[in-house]
C-alpha cells in the first residue's frame, strides 16, 4: 500500500471535526485517522445526536454518513443549514458513502456537500480533504 | 499567522480545569476539548460535587454550566467567592451557557464569573479564554503580551 503520500506533519492539528456514522467501528476507525493527523475528533452515532452535539460545540468541519437508519446524512445536512450562522448552520459538512450504495457525486454535490468520500476510506485522502476545506485561515 | 497555528499557542499544558455541567455528553464533549489542548479535566456533574472537588484539590480555573437542577452556577460561584483565597475562593471563573442575553451576561459576570461564553461553543475560543485567565508559574502569564 502507497502510505508514500501520508502526512507526517499533522494537517489537521487544531481542526475540531463532528464525526457522524451508524457504524460505530467507523467512527471509531475513521476517529483514529483523524486523531493521528491532529484532529480534535468527536464522534456521534446518529444524525440527531450530531444535532444535539451542535447545541453544545461549534466543530470547524462535520463528516457524515450519508446512510443511516431514521434520519439520514441528507436529513442532518439539512437541518444543520436550517441553522444560524452563529448555531453552525454554515459548517462544511462532507459526505461519506458505501461504495456498495454509491449515490453518485451529482447527487451529493446537488444535496449541498463539501465533499464526498467513498468507503473504504483512503486515510490520507481523507485528510487532505478535510485540511483543503478548512484552509489555513 | 495563521488562526490554526495561533491554536497551538493558547495549550493548556499544566493547567488544571475544574469542569461542572450537569448533562454527561456535554460534560464529555467540553472535557476533550480541554485534554485535547493539554490540560488536566476534572468534570463534576453538579455544583455540589464542584464544591467537593474542591475541598480536596485547587484547580486553576472553574469551567460551570448555569442551568442546572437543585444548585445552579450562580449557587456555585456564590459558595465558591465566600471560600478564603488559601480555600481557592479568587478562582478564575468562566461560564459556558446555552443563556445568550445580555441580561443573562451582566448576571453572570456581576454574581463572580469573569466571562461569560455561550453554546454551542468555539472550542478554539473556550481554550483561548481559559489560556488567558491562568497564570501559570511555568510560562508567560499573558501569552496575549508576547
Amino acid at each position: 500500500m502507497a502510505s508514500s503520500d501520508h502526512d507526517p506533519v499533522q494537517i489537521l492539528r487544531g481542526v475540531h471535526v463532528l464525526l457522524v456514522d451508524d457504524d460505530k467501528e467507523a467512527v471509531e476507525l475513521i476517529g483514529t485517522i483523524l486523531r493521528y493527523s491532529g484532529a480534535l475528533v468527536l464522534g456521534v452515532l446518529s444524525a440527531r445526536a450530531a444535532l444535539k452535539a451542535l447545541q453544545t460545540v461549534k466543530p470547524d468541519i462535520l463528516v457524515a454518513d450519508v446512510s443511516m437508519p431514521d434520519e439520514d446524512g441528507y436529513w442532518l445536512l439539512r437541518e444543520v443549514r436550517a441553522l444560524s450562522p452563529e448555531q453552525g448552520g454554515t459548517v462544511p459538512v462532507v459526505a461519506i458513502a458505501d461504495d456498495t450504495q454509491d449515490p453518485g457525486e451529482r447527487r451529493i454535490r446537488s444535496a449541498g456537500f463539501a465533499a464526498y468520500l467513498l468507503k473504504p476510506i483512503a486515510p490520507w485522502e481523507l485528510c487532505r480533504t478535510l485540511a483543503s476545506l478548512v484552509g489555513p485561515r | 499567522m495563521s488562526r490554526r497555528k495561533q491554536r497551538f499557542q493558547t495549550a493548556l499544558a499544566g493547567v488544571h480545569v475544574l469542569l461542572v455541567e450537569d448533562e454527561p455528553d456535554c460534560l464529555d464533549m467540553l472535557r476533550a476539548v480541554f485534554e485535547y489542548c493539554g490540560a488536566l479535566v476534572t468534570g463534576a456533574l453538579s455544583a455540589e460535587e464542584a464544591l467537593n472537588v474542591m475541598r480536596r484539590v485547587k484547580p486553576d480555573v472553574l469551567v460551570s454550566d448555569v442551568m442546572m437542577p437543585d444548585r445552579d452556577g450562580y449557587w456555585l460561584i456564590r459558595r465558591v467567592r465566600a471560600l478564603s483565597a488559601e480555600e481557592g475562593g479568587e478562582i478564575p471563573a468562566i461560564v459556558v451557557t446555552a443563556l445568550a442575553y445580555r441580561a443573562d451576561r451582566e448576571r453572570v459576570l456581576s454574581e463572580g464569573f469573569q466571562a461569560h461564553l455561550t453554546k454551542p461553543v468555539d472550542p478554539w475560543e473556550l481554550c483561548g479564554a481559559v489560556s488567558k485567565l491562568v497564570k501559570r508559574p511555568d510560562g508567560p502569564s499573558s501569552a496575549s503580551s508576547q
